[in-house]
């Protein structure tokens, strides 16, 4: 993994900041009670070169969706830094923006809901082409755009007389590849993945997860792949950044951090994953409690009230993130499987 | 490497092909779908053409009055009697069907386009557009229709047209809160995402993705609308307030028929029994369209 | 030992107008006592109408065609409505996947752990402190306070387990799970999971555990069956089941799931997808996504074959299979 460096940058994200003030009633606004905010993404920064993928892990509401639709300028950020290919889209508006929209593309969780039930597949593919004018206008244009479309279909493993059929009519693997198709129309050079295959049974999950790996070799692709499931993310990805409640608490290059976790609570999630392995139980339970709710953050370090090794400084200081091996970034004060310690 | 990536893909395809035959739906010819669709259609189509060719179906001038024949009883000859002048009345119930039919349609549509508009911009931008919209919506709707409608034909003056307008003014109300309630579901929908990800305009998400999504609702509220519409305009011409005498309209044919309910009861209640009919016919019909609707969008 | 529950041929089907699906057709299965029985297989292959046939809470157009399903010698599918009343809940208890959707939202805790108690004699205080019980039990902390609230005011994993609560108030001998971990994170699912582990082992009652993930199944189950469009292809302790599978389905189910070791490998994935219920292909329904299919495969629908020590598989080519290995073995260190 030492070797990246060589390739370009394609995503660079700096102290991403993103906050939802919660809705006051007007009892509130009388009373004059500040608005309660919940930072969801507080200061991430990430780094994607070409061909790669960076996998982001986390419990649901620590922020991932959230991350990913900020960096996508879905939402507007709140503070940080966008960078696309070196350019700033940070404060990128309006026709500009949705120009730039053809470099960073998104694949969604649920197969059923991200494809307008209204569009066939060739409706679907044409828009996304004729918006960006990816097919130059012509004489011929039509059969160039239905050419295209077919080399789409062929690349997403999708059947080409599956041309002119409606979403209703496909299963949610099929739908996810289509869905797969829409983004690759454009020619991105960016893809965020928002746990596109937790919706899908095993085995077409398999087939799904295949399928993202391949076109990513041959389009040399980067990714954002979101997923709760570190079995996925562990196949799929170069790098992995753990996210608890709205920060990067671990970065590192995927093996690294698989092998030896730095952060109690990588670790702590790595020992909940259900093993597929019967004679290997575990009876004590990996963590107690639930994550607090990001509208009250503890002090200090976010994850200390459950953390089994806290200590006082861990209650007052917010532990930074720092490389403590050689491309492993973690924000413990107390890092775990140290090279010193083994 | 690079031909075995060729050939897995290959093989993907080849295993979809078989599966994807299970999956295609058997298609349906539209009158299978629903029996109200259908019985509904034939009366409409009945009414229509009423509607369309009074001059072929009326046996009798509608408004030529015969002093040999004044409230006569249901004969072959008059197949609904006649009335104090001597007209007769299954003709004026024919002629009258157009005037009926056509406030139906036309004191609908144009609710029907306008609530939709006013309920895609509240609901796509939200904010203070939808605050400003919502809370006149609130105001028309705080009053019962017909009320509305007869207070606003009291101030504009009675007419045909002012009845149109009246109706326009409040009808709007039930389209655009069914299309913003439909637009707020569907603009947190993925796929509308997926077309601002895209880079999409807004108003081609609006248009081409949301619309054809939240239309469905309104088009099948707009199929009962018009009975409403229908009741509504021949409500107004009892009262006096919407198309004026001698011009047979249903409702004006109820009203010139009540003081004479003991003598002559078929000058009201055959009219009534055409507008009944009617009104049935729409009924079924906006019933059948949105079981075709429903069934279509699955 | 007697079996405690019992599920002979049991076949429900939905039947419209234009088609007959087969969503549950001709599944056996027996559950011991003090037992977890998986039921495993992915969405649309009948395990979660099969659990729902048991206690016939199946709606239209879903309809049980035959079969027996005998709990203590009874055949709860003969009998009358007020005894079915009888056994569901208080015999036999559910729990789903979203306590949201299948908890009333508008009873307190305590008011629907009062009406789900087995004793209905108790008085008040006996109640109330059967309740703080219950809820110590299932591990939620202050239960005092909590017994007062609505589920709305529970966190995601508290509602599980206030929905697991109230289905143990009634004492039930057998605890049908539909998917109970599959919308937790995987902490609150780990909790979970070793949760319903110890009140099992406290309680000694059986647990059917209906469920697409095989690393639950590995963690919780002592006994699994495998479904696929309708038909259970293969049972088996679980270990011998995620070790030593012999039907290509279940060798491919456990293939699939990455475990982070492929390293730059491809996953092994089935591929195509699984047969319309309306529209069965003849013989095997796996026989089109087989990699190890043969002449027979696409004619005759195999029978159930014992292969000893409790193993039974319904496959032509069982021996195609045979040593070959379902984990990998290096799996275990994840």
């Amino acid at each position: 993994m030492t070797q990246t460096t060589e390739k370009r940058m394609v995503v660079e994200v700096r102290d991403l900041k993103k906050c939802f003030p919660s809705k006051r009633t007007i009892t509130d606004a009388i009373a004059k009670k500040p608005a309660q905010v919940l930072t969801a993404v507080d200061g991430v920064s990430l780094e994607i070169r070409e061909g790669e993928t960076l996998g982001l892990v986390g419990e649901s509401g620590c922020g991932k969706s959230t991350l990913a639709r900020t960096l996508l300028r879905l939402y507007e950020p709140d503070g940080g830094q966008i960078f696309f290919n070196g350019v700033d889209v940070t404060n990128m508006k309006g026709t500009e923006l949705r120009k730039q929209r053809r470099d960073f593309q998104m694949i969604f969780q649920d197969p059923y809901s991200s494809l307008n039930p209204r569009k066939s597949v060739r409706a679907t593919l044409e828009e996304a082409l004729r918006v960006h004018n990816i097919i130059e206008p012509g004489p011929d244009q039509k059969e160039r755009i239905e050419r295209r479309i077919y080399t789409l279909l062929d690349l997403v493993g999708m059947n080409r007389n599956s041309i002119d059929r409606y979403p209703g009519e496909f299963s949610g693997g099929q739908r996810q590849r289509i869905g797969i198709a829409r983004a690759l129309a454009v020619n991105p050079s960016f893809i965020v993945a928002d746990e596109p295959v937790s919706a899908l049974d095993v085995s077409i999950q398999a087939q799904v997860l295949n399928l993202l790996t391949e076109i990513q070799a041959k389009e040399n692709l980067a990714f954002l792949f979101i997923s709760h499931d570190l079995r996925v993310v562990r196949l799929i990805s170069h790098q992995v950044a753990v996210m608890y409640l709205g920060k990067v608490i671990e970065y590192a290059p995927t093996e690294d951090l698989y092998e030896t976790p730095h952060h109690p609570y990588t670790q702590i999630l790595m020992k909940a994953a259900p093993v597929l392995d019967a004679t290997n139980r575990n009876r004590d339970y990996a963590i107690e409690g639930e994550p607090p709710s990001p509208l009250n953050l503890p002090t200090g370090c976010r994850f200390h009230p459950r953390c089994p090794y806290a200590t006082d400084k861990c209650r007052e200081e917010q532990p930074e993130l720092r490389e403590v091996a050689p491309g492993c970034k973690v924000a413990c004060h107390y890092p775990l499987n140290l090279p010193e310690q083994k | 490497m690079e031909q075995k990536d060729n050939t897995s893909v290959f093989e993907q395809t080849e295993a979809s092909r078989g599966e994807e035959a299970h999956h295609i739906k058997k298609k349906k010819h539209f009158w299978q779908y629903s029996m109200s669709l259908n019985i509904g259609l034939v009366i409409i189509v009945i009414v229509l053409i009423f509607a369309f060719f009074p001059q072929f179906i009326a046996p009798y001038e509608p408004n030529t009055s015969n002093p040999d024949a004044i409230m006569l009883a249901p004969s072959a000859e008059h197949l609904f009697g006649t009335d104090n002048y001597g007209r007769d009345i299954f003709s004026r119930v024919v002629w009258g069907t157009r005037i009926d039919v056509a406030m139906g349609i036309f004191a609908m549509i144009v609710p029907l386009i306008v609530g939709s508009i006013i309920g895609l911009i509240a609901g796509y931008y939200g904010g203070w557009i939808d605050t400003i919209l919502m809370r006149i919506l609130d105001v028309v709707m705080a009053f019962p229709f017909i009320l509305m409608v007869i207070v606003i034909v009291a101030i504009l003056g009675s007419g045909l047209m002012n009845m149109f307008i009246a109706i326009w003014l409040v009808a709007w109300r039930d389209y655009a809160r069914l299309v913003r309630s439909e637009v707020m579901i569907a603009k947190h929908s993925e796929y509308v995402m997926a077309a601002k990800v895209l880079g999409y305009s807004e108003i081609r998400i609006i248009l081409g993705h949301i619309l054809p999504n939240v239309v469905n609702s309104a088009i099948t509220f707009a199929a009962a609308d018009i009975v409403m519409c229908m009741l509504t305009g021949a409500s107004m011409s009892f009262l006096g307030l919407g198309v004026e005498p001698p011009t047979p309209e249903w409702g004006a044919l109820i009203s010139t028929g009540r003081p004479f309910m003991t003598q002559a009861w078929w000058m009201c209640t055959l009219p009534g029994v055409a507008i009944c009919i009617a009104g049935v016919g729409f009924s079924l019909f906006g019933d059948g369209i949105s079981d075709v609707l429903r069934a279509k969008s699955r | 030992m007697e079996p405690i529950l019992e599920v002979k041929d049991l076949k429900t089907y939905f039947i419209t107008k234009d088609s007959t699906a087969k969503a549950v057709d001709g599944v056996s299965f027996s559950v011991m006592p003090g037992e977890t029985f998986g039921l495993v297989g992915e969405s649309g292959c009948g395990k979660s109408a099969t659990c729902r046939s048991i206690l016939q809470l199946i709606h239209k157009p879903g309809r049980t065609v035959g079969g027996e399903v005998i709990y203590k010698g009874q055949n709860i599918l003969d009998m009358p409505p007020a005894e079915l009343r009888k056994i569901r809940g208080s015999e036999i208890g559910m729990i789903f996947q979203e306590p949201m959707t299948s908890l009333n939202p508008v009873l307190k805790i305590k008011e629907q752990i009062f009406e789900n108690l087995k004793d209905k004699n108790l008085t008040k205080q006996q109640k109330h402190d059967r309740a703080i019980e219950l809820l110590k039990l299932v591990g939620i902390p202050t239960p005092e306070t909590r017994l007062d609230e609505y589920i709305h005011q529970y966190s995601g994993g508290m509602r599980q387990r206030a929905m697991i609560a109230i289905a143990l108030a009634a004492e039930p001998k057998v605890l049908l799970a539909d998917e109970p971990t599959t919308a937790l994170d995987v902490t609150i699912q780990d909790q979970i999971i070793k949760l319903l582990g110890k009140l099992k082992t406290q309680l000694g009652m059986s647990i059917i555990l209906i469920t697409h993930d095989l690393g639950v199944v590995a963690q919780m189950c002592d006994y699994v069956a495998v479904m696929y469009a309708g038909h259970i292809v293969e049972k088996a302790d679980t270990n011998t089941l995620l070790t030593a599978p012999r039907h290509p389905y279940t060798y491919g189910l456990i293939r699939s799931i990455p475990t982070g070791l492929e390293g730059s490998k491809k996953l092994e994935s089935i591929e195509g997808m699984p047969p319309d219920l309306n529209n069965m292909p003849e013989g095997c329904p796996f026989a089109p996504r087989c990699k190890f299919k043969g002449e027979l495969c696409t004619k005759v629908r195999p029978e159930m074959r014992k292969l000893g020590n409790g193993h039974e598989v319904a496959c032509h080519y069982t021996e195609k299979l045979e040593g070959v290995s379902g984990l990998q073995s290096s799996e275990k260190k994840v």
